[in-house]
């Protein structure tokens, strides 16, 4: 919700509800596309691309809807980039790893390849 | 009320210094906080998926028409909670009731579809245990429904015993609505946004 002041306009509170209607409307739309995506087969590389961008794409809409209320406040940028820091950071330590494990860890592959059991074979429609 | 608002500074009135009240800074680094939560869980959903020689797709064990069903109730819901908090602002007491009791209808019945979906996945033998994928699936939607249960006890409070607010102080108990519709946004969006994705999806 924006921050409105006590004497907020009518005309500001339709803005606002417009607004949600506008980033609910283009998230569904583009959630629909990925469901469309999720039945097609797709290779491995292909599929985690798209998905990747989708998030991104989602991840930008919500920006441009809520960047009104971060930008000009230096507090919460701080803290924003420092979160957005942290999990950069957490997700670059796996991915910088090109031998699937990290740093200063025991190397889990072999168990995990072990421990793989054929998932699909439980497939079921609920 | 009003002898809290002096005892306890800027419940609703901003700070100058950080040009925040309390609840908003409170919210929003409650909700910085969520994000390295949920990127810890998602970093190590990466680290076993690119460890694992075979990952299951989603669409393979999951029920893809269930979780698109919860998403559309999910979106629903967000927007019930803007109307709600319009409806506020526009003096409108009555139609704040039925929007905001229709997002935690909706919140009640996402709940109730996520219990149908575990259920089923143990009359299938399948737990954290069987596979990386499925702990990741039921830690991350585990951890999501508790945050849903968690917006629900807030908003239900709001709704019924924390309304009586809003005949002595109708500009707190609007504040109010508007932090808890943040919170409930942001648990929306993490489902829209990464869970479904993620789990369903890929």
């Amino acid at each position: 919700m924006s921050e409105t002041t006590p004497q907020a306009s009518q005309q500001d509170v339709q803005k606002t509800v417009g607004m949600y209607k506008r980033l609910f409307t283009i998230l569904v739309v583009i959630t629909a596309i990925g469901i469309i995506l999720a039945y097609t087969k797709l290779s491995v590389g292909i599929a985690v691309s798209v998905a990747l961008i989708i998030m991104v794409l989602k991840s930008k809409v919500v920006w441009d809807s809520f960047k009104s209320l971060v930008i000009g406040r230096k507090l919460l940028i701080i803290v924003f980039s420092l979160t957005v820091i942290f999990v950069a950071g957490l997700l670059l330590g796996p991915v910088l790893n090109h031998s699937g494990h990290i740093v200063g860890t025991v190397d889990i592959s072999k168990d995990l390849q072990q421990d793989e059991k054929p998932l699909e074979a439980h497939h079921h429609g609920d | 009320m009003s002898n809290t608002n002096e005892l306890i500074p800027y419940i609703v009135e901003e700070r100058p210094d950080t040009g925040f009240n309390n609840a908003t800074l409170g919210i929003w680094l409650f909700l910085a906080s969520e994000i390295m939560l949920f990127g810890a869980l998602f970093s190590s959903y990466i680290l076993l998926r690119a460890s694992a020689a075979h990952w299951p797709a989603g669409a393979s064990i999951l029920n893809i028409p269930l979780a698109t069903l919860n998403t559309a109730i999910l979106v629903a819901s967000s927007i019930a909670v803007v109307f709600a908090w319009a409806s506020l602002k526009e003096n409108n007491f009555g139609k704040f009731r039925a929007c905001f009791g229709f997002s935690i209808l909706c919140g009640l019945v996402f709940l109730a579809i996520k219990t149908f979906e575990y259920k089923a996945k143990f009359a299938h033998g399948l737990y954290p245990s069987s596979h990386p994928f499925l702990a990741l699936y039921f830690t991350l939607t585990g951890l999501h429904a508790l945050h849903i249960i968690g917006g629900l006890v807030v908003n239900s409070y709001l709704l019924g015993p924390g309304a009586k607010m809003y005949k002595h102080d109708p500009h707190q108990y609007e504040h109010r609505i508007e932090i808890a519709g943040i919170y409930w946004h942001f648990v929306d969006l993490l489902w829209i946004i990464l869970l479904f994705p993620v789990l369903y999806l890929l």
